[in-house]
């Protein structure tokens, strides 16, 4: 009992200690942190009148002049700071010549060496630094250390960083290659990350598309995601066969977005694809797309066994006008399948509820209510008006 | 004796995994998140779901502030959980809300029919949900079932997310989209912070004594615990107040369980289970920078039913899911995580309070000496000090929130405060918690709410 006692006591001494420790650098790491953050508010007070000159002369020609006398380290961190959230906020020459800027001031150089630092902080910060400063000096070691790291924070901050500097797109093609090798899942930070670079990247994108590694495609795919020209067309016809669900769903959805007029019976096969993901993509692309001739095949898939079928075809055919509005219409009085009239319902409720609310807010109630009258010839003027009083709040706002 | 040692060295265990893990935290908090994301249309997008039950004076700038956040496409689906008071109203005459017929609506998980759903077009991104009362997992499967986004976010009606935080965690979700599951956000203090617009705008520490301890207890628990269980995949709960969900498993796993408090952990627990039953890969992780403010209960009487209310569930969902405690099939969730909880938090009032007796006992009748009563409470108090010391660091590297050297000092000393009353209170609370559940007591107990406007003019004005 005696040793145990000797032990806790002992263990009471080592809290003691580790307590007084703790305590001690919590308060210099406050005191610290003041510290700095007073001295940082000094020194950018001190360079003001040198920011002052950057921006007055952002817009000429010349290169900039860099700081005159020599900087403290802190000092070249806080100018650098100010630097890079410039970069971030400007385009073209502007951003060029700040660049240039951190170039003369050895800053890119400085960050180059930190890249190859023992020590993953130092190299992390080095890396974002670097890309703050959108430096082309900076693409190849950034790429050469993405080639030696694991998946992981760094990995992906590199990414971002050589995306900002590079100017050819073999650099971001080597990216993206490193940036997915690890994960199959990292596609999607593969396309935001492609977000940043200012290069035209829809060459690099049709060429991965034609890539054997699946999350090149898929990369790609997301990140054309929104461009319509009809010269995707062949290769996302051959993507729409592909047996990997989300290659074809996302092929699947940019063919019907980028109106391509498809046939039916296309349209009729993809709203039969045995995942349902897929069929709902389509039927939401195609209310994007506005195609009324899809409006049949759209109508059946109200009865699709998915939810979200259903839901994205009601919203589809709500926008296709007239004729998508009557086959709401329509779908909603038939007994056939109840949850095909019920979606139907909720989709002429809602955009009677829109239609009304906006052109009262426009003032142009009479004339405007388009899709009201379509509804009064199918449900009759006495159906209407419960419906209408049925919506609660202030109609007269 | 042997308690003490194991539960000590699990707590320093946690605590340095959570030390470890703090470096990387300030990395990514510094490095990883790009301004573009907010504006990305890469960033999955987002149903936050807030049941709200009796938020009449918290509901409105809840969900303005709720509208404002940092985030490229979200909704936000309110579900009054058939409130007594004017929480319906208030949303309505605020935001003007039609009501819906929604008869489409799906029962994906369970719930009490939704009565009636709101919307009004200049809020596109808006739906109140009105149903009857069922609770709040009741209320959170509702909104799973209207909700229009893969992914789903809990949010409590009384707390405030800042600005960045759901794209925070949405960026850590997408460094690695098919293995994220849950990502939990970090809940914090409100009371004594000035609010404005639903933002806080000046952090400060609460000036009440009540929520001063829980703005300790919560950075112990959060900071010092869950950054830790997190590291090794072995967290057990994602805050209620703040929570983000991949909603496919949560289909799968059968939404959140209605009927008992306590949802927050129940449904981690389904998760756990069901992917390391069909052995899929996944992590549920805890994002410290994602950060939601919340009013803490003030009062001796509504702490005390929250923290019973919390004993209550705590020990329902061990009861259901003891089975999977010590098997290597569930891993650390299952030989770790699940045995810690069971044993070191549900029955830990029991062992600290009959350890204590039978070493008073044992003093009584000269079968020990008093000095060893004296080292037992000792050590008890330093090692839980210590532990706080350590989540005051983590806070100091990585989050530096309160500024001031006096806050410092005041969080210092109410670590040490709390060893004098208020964690032996947390323990009788515990125990009448289980109490109420073996008298299968399941109500919710009384909590009342302060609008953001009031709390914030009682700071300026004190």
């Amino acid at each position: 009992m005696f040793s145990n006692l000797d032990l806790a006591v002992a263990f009471i001494y080592v809290c003691l200690g580790l307590i007084g420790f703790g305590v001690l650098i919590l308060l210099t790491m406050k005191a610290r942190s003041i510290m700095l953050e007073r001295k940082r508010s000094a020194l950018l007070e001190k360079h003001q009148p040198y920011f002052v000159y950057l921006q007055r002369h952002i817009v000429d020609p010349d290169p900039f002049q860099p700081p005159k006398g020599p900087l403290s380290p802190l000092e070249t961190r806080v100018i650098q700071d100010k630097l890079m959230e410039w970069i971030e906020k400007f385009r073209g020459a502007q951003r060029q010549k700040l660049t240039a800027l951190c170039e003369d001031m050895d800053l890119v150089q400085l960050d180059r060496k930190q890249l190859s630092s023992m020590f993953y902080a130092k190299q992390m910060k080095a890396a974002y630094r670097l890309g703050g400063m959108r430096s082309a000096q900076a693409v190849e070691p950034l790429i050469e250390l993405m080639k030696q790291e694991k998946d992981g924070p760094l990995l992906h901050v590199l990414a971002r960083s050589v995306a900002k500097c590079a100017e050819h797109l073999d650099q971001l093609y080597v990216m993206l290659q490193q940036l997915t090798r690890h994960r199959k899942g990292n596609y999607l930070n593969a396309a935001e990350v492609l977000e940043e670079t200012s290069l035209d990247v829809t060459p690099l994108l049709l060429q991965c598309m034609e890539d054997r590694d699946h999350n090149l495609v898929k990369t790609a795919l997301l990140a054309l995601r929104g461009q319509t020209g009809v010269t995707l067309t062949p290769a996302l016809l051959r993507l729409a066969d592909s047996d990997d669900k989300e290659i074809r769903s996302l092929a699947v959805k940019m063919l019907v977005r980028a109106g391509n007029i498809l046939p039916e019976e296309t349209i009729c096969s993809w709203l039969t694809d045995p995942e349902g993901e897929i069929r709902a993509a389509v039927a939401e692309s195609l209310g994007q797309f506005g195609y009324e001739g899809s409006i049949p095949a759209l109508k059946q898939a109200l009865t699709d066994s998915d939810w979200w079928v259903r839901y994205h075809s009601a919203k589809s055919l709500a926008m296709m006008g007239d004729a998508g509005f009557r086959t709401l219409c329509e779908a909603a009085l038939e007994r056939d399948d109840p949850f095909k009239s019920d979606m139907a319902k909720d989709r002429i409720h809602e955009e009677l509820l829109r239609e009304h609310f906006f052109a009262n807010r426009r003032k142009q109630i009479s004339g405007a209510h388009t899709k009201q009258s379509l509804y009064e010839q199918y449900f009759g003027q006495a159906s209407s008006v419960p419906n209408i009083r049925g919506i609660g709040g202030d109609y007269s706002a | 004796m042997y308690y003490v040692i194991i539960v000590n060295t699990i707590y320093f265990g946690i605590m340095l995994f959570s030390l470890k893990s703090v470096f990387s935290i300030v990395r990514r908090k510094r490095y990883a998140l790009s301004g573009s994301l907010v504006g990305s249309e890469h960033v999955p997008p987002v149903s936050l779901l807030v049941p709200s039950y009796n938020e009449e004076l918290t509901i409105i700038e809840n969900v303005r502030s709720l509208m404002t956040l940092n985030y490229p496409t979200y909704e936000v689906i309110v579900i009054n959980d058939g409130s007594t008071d004017e929480t319906m109203k208030v949303l309505i005459d605020e935001f003007e809300l039609f009501h819906m017929d929604n008869l489409a609506v799906r029962y994906s998980v369970n719930c009490t029919k939704i009565k009636a759903i709101y919307h009004n077009p200049e809020y596109p991104h808006l739906y109140v949900i009105d149903k009857l009362n069922g609770g709040k997992a009741d209320s959170l499967n509702a909104g799973i079932n209207f909700s229009h986004y893969p992914l789903i976010s809990s949010i409590d009606a009384d707390s405030l997310l800042e600005k960045d935080s759901l794209i925070q965690m949405a960026n850590m979700y997408m460094s690695n989209p098919e293995e994220y599951v849950a990502i939990g956000g970090n809940v914090r203090i409100a009371n004594g912070c000035t609010i404005e617009n639903g933002t806080v705008k000046e952090v400060r520490l609460p000036k009440k004594w009540w929520p001063m301890f829980q703005t300790c207890e919560y950075l112990k628990a959060f900071l010092g615990g869950r950054i830790g269980w997190s590291a090794i995949n072995g967290l057990i709960i994602v805050s209620g107040a703040f929570g983000l969900f991949r909603k496919d498993y949560i289909i799968k796993v059968g939404g959140y369980r209605g009927g008992y408090p306590g949802e927050d952990m129940n449904i981690i627990i389904k998760l756990h289970r069901y992917m390391l039953e069909n052995k899929l890969p996944y992590r549920i992780a805890f994002c410290p920078e994602a950060v939601c403010w919340t009013q803490a209960p003030d009062t001796y009487h509504i702490l005390s039913n929250q923290r019973k209310r919390w004993g209550r569930g705590n020990l329902k969902n061990m009861i259901e899911n003891y089975d999977m405690t010590f098997r290597p099939k569930y891993k650390v969730f299952g030989m770790l995580s699940l045995p810690y909880t069971i044993i070191f938090e549900a029955l830990n009032p029991y062992f600290k309070i009959t350890g204590l007796l039978s070493l008073i006992g044992y003093a009584l009748y000269d079968m020990t000496s008093w000095n060893i009563v004296g080292v037992f409470l000792t050590i008890n108090f330093l090692s839980g000090l210590l532990l706080a010391i350590g989540s005051l660091l983590i806070e100091e590297i990585a989050f530096k929130r309160y500024p001031r050297v006096s806050d410092m000092f005041r969080m210092l000393a109410f670590s040490v405060l709390m060893f004098f009353g208020y964690r032996q209170l947390g323990s009788l609370w515990r125990i009448q918690g289980h109490i109420q559940y073996f008298q299968k007591n399941n109500s919710w107990g009384a909590m009342t709410r302060q609008s953001w406007k009031e709390k914030s003019e009682q700071v300026k004005s004190a």
